[in-house]
């Protein structure tokens, strides 16, 4: 059950369909279960819009991904060359208990992220950012 | 993302079926398809996501902008039929304590006739 794949976008929005399918091609392959796809799928959503919106003052950029599984777990590394941003960090922590009118639109994505992996880990390298997620197979 | 009114009841409630993925690029359509159905004035909102395959924070957004102006107009907002992983993500989020959420489409319009 040992499988390695690579996956390249571009920093735009429409390549994020193209996340999703490989995400769902991969998942099939790799005989993830629903719960792990929808996990995957959301998370590398949220991080791939954040670095295509907030990631660099412009231009056409690359994000890599690069997916490894085993038969506990899944790990991917995440490497663009955007602004140094480390998710476990440099992300507001909502309060997600607030009343209604006090919540702000936004703001989720990182919460999302950070909720849904068992493990992550952030560090900059070379003018990229690395960032590994992992997600146990067991739910 | 498809979305489709199922029922309008006598009492000003309408129930929408949401389908497929609502991520980043699709969310501004939400908005404005969501949006204009609210605008229209309806009171209550019922929305059934029983297949609704995907949800981000970016219809999060939605979701929290459209319920904070059914509240403003004395309206509201509830969701029905949600799938597991996508109840999970309400729960995280704190969004099921903002939005009521029915196991059906018969519990919200009973809840939204109250």
């Amino acid at each position: 059950m040992a499988l390695t794949r690579t996956l390249t976008i571009e920093t735009r929005l429409d390549e994020l369909n193209r996340l999703a399918e490989a995400v769902e091609n991969l998942g099939e392959e790799d005989n993830w279960s629903p719960g792990l796809v929808g996990k995957v799928n959301l998370v590398l959503e949220e991080l791939a819009i954040n670095t295509i919106n907030h990631g660099h003052d412009g231009g056409l950029h690359e994000i890599a991904f690069t997916f490894s599984s085993t038969e506990d777990a899944l790990t991917i590394e995440m490497v663009d060359d955007g602004k140094p941003f480390d998710p476990l960090t440099d992300a507001p922590i909502p309060d997600v208990n607030a009343p209604m009118h006090e919540r702000p639109i936004g703001g989720l994505g990182v919460f999302l992220v950070r909720k849904l992996m068992d493990e992550l880990s952030y560090r900059r390298e070379e003018g990229r950012n690395h960032l590994t997620l992992v997600a146990y197979r067991a739910e | 993302m498809k979305l489709t009114v199922v029922n309008v009841t006598e009492n000003g409630v309408m129930v929408v079926a949401i389908e497929g993925r609502v991520d980043s690029s699709t969310a501004p359509k939400f908005r404005r398809v969501l949006g204009g159905v609210a605008d229209a004035g309806t009171r209550g909102l019922v929305l059934d996501l029983e297949n609704l395959r995907f949800i981000s924070s970016a219809s999060l957004g939605v979701l929290l902008e459209v319920t904070k102006a059914q509240a403003r107009r004395g309206g509201m907002l509830a969701v029905c039929s949600v799938p597991d992983a996508l109840r999970k993500i309400l729960e995280i989020s704190g969004f099921d304590q903002i939005i009521p959420v029915h196991d059906s489409q018969a519990e919200a319009l009973a809840a939204c006739s109250r």
